[in-house]
């Protein structure tokens, strides 16, 4: 089980969410009435289950022009650690 | 102590990030192939979004979260992979488009090309052996994860990036395609997939809309 350190970021159930705070703060209190801060573990876990989508990938850093490396670029860039 | 800045030092995502980069691999995972039963039983075993307030509201993705549940937790696999079928592939015409473009009037420019290049300056692109364009509805929501949560060295996009490529590319059309699966009479375990999404989407529309 991880829970990332739930006490040090638990805003207190009585603050406003729009009281103060920046944007961000105000968003993730926003989220967190909502319930997303207890989806936690569990999702991820389902989440982690379902092995992503899969359908796209980080590219490393291509000089000209193409958008998509194939697969035998791939391998090189793997094997050539570059 | 926490900096609304960008830099490399790794902390873990906050729950709320966490939560929502597993909603975006969940949903991109379910549009692109139906749900074997490992994954069925996982969603099923998966908690409750409960209010942190006891009594507090009870809201739309909670309700949806748990119908979704619900349904997984008595799914049949095979039968899944049918409606799969029968809804998005279909012989000859799938009933629902999971395409931007198909949404997207001519009007709106050329989705397909302009997420193309999108990704590119994201420094993504969809694998070679994905049959999905990358206006598919589970490129732009994997696409979505990936910036909420980085990749294997990847660091996460700052929240301006992740609100600019959800309004830009998946906002405009998300809604609608999936209102056409929940009313589709085709549509029963995706349905309450549709209706979740769309609960979803619309606090993610409304947390960035936050100033």
């Amino acid at each position: 089980m991880r829970i990332s350190t739930p006490g040090a970021r638990n805003p207190a159930p009585d603050a406003s969410p729009a009281s103060s705070g920046s944007p961000d703060s105000k968003r993730r209190r926003f989220l967190f009435t909502l319930g997303l801060g207890s989806a936690g573990v569990a999702v991820s876990a389902a989440a982690s289950v379902s092995a992503m989508a899969d359908v796209i990938e980080a590219q490393p850093a291509v000089a000209e022009g193409g958008y998509r490396e194939t697969d035998h670029i791939r391998d090189y860039y793997r094997t050539a650690k570059l | 102590m926490t900096s609304e800045g960008t830099g490399p030092d790794d902390h873990p995502p906050e729950p709320e990030d966490q939560a929502r980069a597993d909603f975006y691999a969940l949903l991109a995972r379910l549009y692109a192939a139906a749900p074997d039963a490992a994954l069925l039983a996982a969603i099923a075993a998966a908690g409750p979004l409960a209010p942190p307030v006891e009594g507090g509201d009870a809201n739309a993705v909670a309700s949806t979260w748990e119908s979704l549940r619900l349904a997984s937790a008595t799914a049949d696999p095979a039968a899944l992979a049918d409606e799969f079928q029968a809804l998005f592939i279909g012989v000859g015409k799938s009933e629902v488009s999971l395409y931007a473009s198909h949404y997207l009037g001519p009007q709106s420019g050329r989705p397909l090309a302009e997420i193309r290049a999108a990704l590119a300056e994201l420094g993504l692109a969809r694998r070679a052996e994905v049959s999905e364009f990358e206006d598919h509805l589970s490129v732009e929501l994997e696409t979505m994860r990936m910036l909420v949560a980085g990749d294997s060295g990847r660091p996460p996009a700052p929240i301006a990036a992740q609100r600019a490529f959800c309004e830009r590319y998946l906002l405009p059309w998300a809604f609608e395609c999936c209102t056409a699966i929940s009313q589709s009479p085709v549509a029963n375990y995706y349905g309450k997939v549709a209706q979740f999404c769309n609960s979803f989407l619309a606090i993610e529309r409304d947390s960035f809309a936050i100033e």
